[in-house]
Formats: structure tokens, sequence, C-alpha cells
């Protein structure tokens, strides 16, 4: 099991002039001391036009800052959007080989297309088609990184022979990855041969499911890059105290917190009727559950908030259901102050991590 | 926190509708209704200033007009036409209807005190075509709203999700609430189209400071069995939706 932290950068209102400074500045000390302590990667959001809820429109800058301050700690896209009135494909390719370069190797190239109209509408996309758009891209971004020059007639983007530049620093490519908001995504990851990464905060014995299934699946899948990537991450709230009561008081707030700006959301389907978002989608479940911002609620099973031996058995039930890696949400709206986010961290490491087998 | 609405609730109220007693109310079976929606965002500062402060503004802000003629009712035919504004009520997607409009004077009366529709009384219709679906209103032959939904596309019904309406109204006890009205759909069918909107007169429907129309979302029409049940929810107009929402509790029958 792997551990990894993930960001939406949220900015509660009050706005003033520090504010989102202060968000990105306490994400990056995060950053480093989750680094210190063994962590595997950090996942930044692409997100635009969310208010509060997610201020991470340029994770690729981010995350560069995230490498440049860390030594070993991978960097994710958690995810790009493969929509081309977001990001042309060639952009994409280029953006992520650079971080690769800078980061020395340490990227993770999550995909994805966006779930809500306030983005979707924003950039003027097609709701129909952004999953054939998705598609198109995963498929063409590893050949504009494996070949020396690249050229391409299709349906969302065509371009000339060109040499994309430059190359990733991982040979043939990094691990490339899609956002698993709705069921029946991970069946794509895994046909693709891409790693599932989760960023809903499901039930564990809903991912159980998945899971099986996704192994199932990815035996006989085409690899839409150079190779496969079978790994399954589930997405994760943390809040780690010596006090159990202190550590589930204050960790439902914030899932409390997240949950009512993530209800604020529109989603795609609310807005525009369309088969290319069959379900509510991206924190659909969590929606449902949400009531009001701030005060603690029962957690659901599954979730890592409390004391150390709490947060390691409802891991353990995790990695028993076969989730390579968990990917956890620090705090929402800057609810929790940055002290107690650090030790919280800090105590994760050296109480929980050890625990789990495989090094991170 | 979201922003939250600052509609002037006290000033609102004085032209609200004057409902009976909202858990006596009627339950409306509304059979093969044509219904028709069409989404369209609008301008941030003159939406917040109408919705309430029970409710957050939707990001982006857009209006829903919701179109429907229903054969069969309780009270006969009638067509009616709202304009909604798309709010959210804690964390849950509602159409603050603004202003409306209906065809039949008995459902203009019916829509009022037991449902607090904020509904006037003129010409309301829905006219269906092969290339088409026009939704029209007028009040004293003055056109309100041309709402329009062209090239029409078949879609599945369970890619819809209408919105729950709410509204401003005036409670039998002189205090003022927002009710939520429900309806059930049981879609037959769907199309999808391309929406052009109208409004000749934004203050006959209740926008009180206009709003500027800023981008066509999408139009959308559908053929279902729906209904009006006796409203189940009423929010304090000025407190969060979280904090002032409560169900009401219909009336136990007097002993024999």
């Amino acid at each position: 099991m792997r551990f990894g932290v993930f960001y939406e950068l949220s900015v509660p209102r009050p706005w003033t002039a520090e504010s989102e400074r202060t968000v990105y500045m306490n994400a990056l000390e995060q950053v480093r001391v989750a680094d210190e302590m063994g962590f595997h990667s950090v996942w930044a959001v692409e997100h635009h036009f969310l208010e509060e809820y997610s201020h991470s429109s340029a994770p690729e800058l981010f995350l560069t800052a995230c490498a440049m301050q860390t030594k070993q700690i991978r960097v994710g896209h958690g995810i790009v959007i493969c929509v081309p009135e977001f990001n042309h494909p060639v952009k994409i390719a280029e953006r992520a080989a650079v971080l690769d370069i800078l980061s020395g190797g340490r990227l993770e190239f999550g995909t994805g297309r966006s779930a809500t109209w306030t983005e979707l509408g924003g950039f003027r996309a097609n709701p129909d088609t952004t999953k054939n758009s998705w598609d198109e891209f995963v498929h063409t971004i590893p050949q504009m990184w494996m070949q020396e020059r690249f050229g391409y007639e299709g349906q969302y983007f065509s371009m000339p022979t060109r040499a994309v530049l430059p190359k990733p620093y991982q040979k043939p490519h990094p691990p490339m990855w899609v956002a698993v908001s709705t069921p029946g995504t991970e069946m794509d990851a895994a046909d693709r041969g891409m790693g599932a990464l989760g960023v809903n905060f499901t039930t564990f014995k809903a991912q159980e499911e998945r899971v099986q299934e996704y192994r199932r699946r990815i035996q006989n899948c085409t690899p839409a890059g150079a190779f496969v990537n079978d790994k399954l991450a589930a997405a994760n709230f943390l809040f780690c105290h010596e006090d159990s009561a202190e550590g589930v008081g204050i960790g439902g707030r914030m899932i409390q917190n997240f949950q009512y700006l993530a209800g604020q959301l529109d989603m795609a389907k609310e807005a525009y009727p369309t088969k290319g978002y069959p379900s509510p989608g991206l924190l659909a479940a969590t929606r449902r559950q949400a009531s009001s911002p701030g005060e603690p609620g029962q957690p659901p099973e599954g979730i890592a908030i409390g004391n150390p031996e709490q947060i390691i058995r409802e891991l353990k039930k995790w990695e028993a259901v076969g989730v390579d890696q968990i990917n956890f949400l620090l705090n929402a709206s800057e609810l929790i102050p940055q002290e107690q986010v650090l030790e919280s961290l800090r105590l994760f490491g050296t109480e929980v991590m050890p625990h789990f087998t495989e090094k991170n | 926190m979201p922003r939250f609405g600052t509609l002037d609730v006290a000033a609102a109220l004085a032209d609200a509708p004057q409902v009976g007693e909202l858990t006596e109310a009627p339950h409306w079976e509304l059979p093969e209704a044509t219904l028709m929606q069409i989404n369209w965002e609008v301008a941030d500062e003159p939406s917040l200033a109408l919705t309430p402060p029970a409710c957050h503004p939707s990001i982006p802000p857009y209006l829903s007009l919701f179109a429907g003629r229903y054969p069969d009712s309780p009270v006969g035919a009638f067509t009616l036409v709202q304009l909604r504004l798309v709010v959210r009520a804690g964390i849950r997607p509602r159409g603050y209807c603004l202003g409306a409009v209906c065809d039949s004077a008995e459902a203009t009366e019916a829509l009022r005190t037991h449902w607090g529709y904020p509904v006037v009384h003129g010409e309301a219709s829905l006219s269906v075509r092969h290339d088409r679906v026009q939704a029209r209103a007028a009040i004293g032959g003055r056109d309100v709203v041309i709402a329009t939904l062209t090239q029409p596309e078949t879609i599945g019904g369970a890619d819809l999700m209408p919105f729950d309406n709410l509204h401003l109204v005036r409670l039998p006890d002189g205090t003022g609430a927002i009710v939520q009205i429900d309806p059930e759909y049981a879609i037959h069918s769907a199309d999808r189209g391309t929406p052009t909107l109208v409004l000749p007169d934004p203050q006959a429907l209740g926008m009180r400071g206009g709003i500027s129309l800023d981008l066509a979302m999408v139009g959308f029409t559908f053929k279902a069995d729906t209904d009006l049940a006796p409203v189940r929810f009423a929010l304090d107009p000025s407190l969060p939706a979280f904090q002032g929402t409560r169900r009401l509790e219909p009336k136990a029958a007097a002993p024999a």
C-alpha cells in the first residue's frame, strides 16, 4: 500500500490579497513534510472557475514547485483535462515532459475530461464528446513522447508532422492514469492499460467490486501507451491525532466542509442532458451524504480520521480489497490550522505508514 | 462558505402569493404532460439580488425557463410558463420561480393558493412542431416570453434531471416562507435541441432589476406523467437552507 497527498486547493471566502497565496504556500509546506515522511506522491487537480472549491487551474506549475522543493515524492497530474477546448494535446505532452524532466522522472500522468457545466460551459466544450476526445488524447500523447516526429489526422485534433519536444525523462514515458469519478470509468482505464485514479470518496465495499472487475479486465487490455500501469488508487481524507475524539471531530468537520463545497458544483448532467455524463458524477455519493458545513457527522466507513490505531484499522480494509494506493485530502477551506495539518502528517508518517508493507 | 443570495425578502413578500393551509392541498395527477426546459446563463450581480438569503447562487448563475402543457387536470387543461432562477438550497439544485403565466383562471388560482406559484392569468401556449417546440406567454396581450427549441434530437429520459421548484409565499399566519414543489416525473420520451429565449418584458416575470442573458446552454422537451403533491418542505427565507428547512406534517384528522 502506497500513500499520496491530493490537492484541490480550496480557497474560502472572504478572499483577500493573501488568500490564494496562503493556500498555495501551506500546500507546498505540507508537500515538503510529506516528502520527508516518505509519501509516494503528490497529486493536483485541474479545475477552472470553481469558486472556493478549487483554485488549482495550473497544476503543472504547482507540481513543478513541489518537485523543486522535494527529493523523492512523485508528482501527479490528478488530472489534466483531455478536451481540446481546455488543452491542446501537444501542449499537454510538452508540459508534462518538462515537468518530468525538472522532477527527475517523478511524473505520474493522470488524465480526465472534466465533469461540471461550470468548466465545460466556460470553455464552450461539448459535453457529448469529452469522452471521445479524452480517448483520442490518451492514445496519441504517448506517441508524441515516443516518436521522434509525430503527425496526425484525427477527429478532435490534427497536425502536420513535427518533433514534439522535449521528451519525458522517464522512458518510454511516465505512468498513465485515468480519473475515476463515476462507476464504470475504471473499466475504461482497465481496457487501456491505465491506472485507475479514484477521485471520489467511495466506500471500500463499493471499491472492492470495482477492484475485482478492474483486475479481470486489465488482463486483456490494449495499452494506450507503451506499457500497462495496473495500479488502483482511491481518494480519502486524512486527519490523524493522538486523541481519537479530536481526530474524528476535526476530521469530520473537514469532510463536511469539503462535501458542502463539492455540493455547490453544477455537474454536467444537471445543467445539460447528455449521454456523455450518465450520472451526476464527481462526488455524487458524498453529496448525498452532505448536510451542512462545519458540523461533524458520522464519518463514512473507511475514512482515515481519528487516532493512529483507528486509521491503521481502516486502511487495512482498503489494503485487503486490493487498492494499491490511497491519496489523502489533508484540508478543506483551510478549516484545519496549518500546524495541525503538519502534525497530522507527521503522526501518520511515524505511527501509521510503518504498518504498511510497500516502501513509499 | 459559498455566497448567499441578497434578495430583499420583506420587499419580495409584498408581491408573493398568499397560500392556504399547504398540507391540506389536493394531490393533482397530471398525465401526458408536454414539458420544455431552456437553460440560459445570466449575469452574476442581478441574479444574486434575486436569490433569497436562504440559498446559494448557482455557479455560474442561470435561468431555467420551464413550460408545461397539461391536457388533463382536476381543473381541466392548462398551460403554465414559468421563469426560474437556478439556486442551491444547501447542496441541492432548485428552480426558484421568479414569475409565471397560466392560461386558465381556475388553474392560476389553485396554483397560487395550494402551491404558491407566483403566477398570473394570461395567455400561455406550448406548441409542438416537427422541427421546433415553442413556448409563449403574454400578459394583457403583450408578450413576456418567447422560448423556442429547434433541431430536436431524441435523447434518453434518464439523461434528464428536472429540478424541484422553490416559491416565496405568505403563509396563513402572516409569515413568509419558501416552499418546495417536488413533482414526480414518469418520462416517456425526450428531445434535446438548440434554444432561443426572448424576454420582452423581464419585469413582468419577477426580474425586478432585469437580468441580462449571457450564454445559451441547452433546451430540452419531454413528455411525462407528472403531479403536484401537497408541500412537504418549507424554508425560512432568511436562514441558510441547512438551518431553516422544516418538514410540514399533515394535520391529524379530527376525531369522529
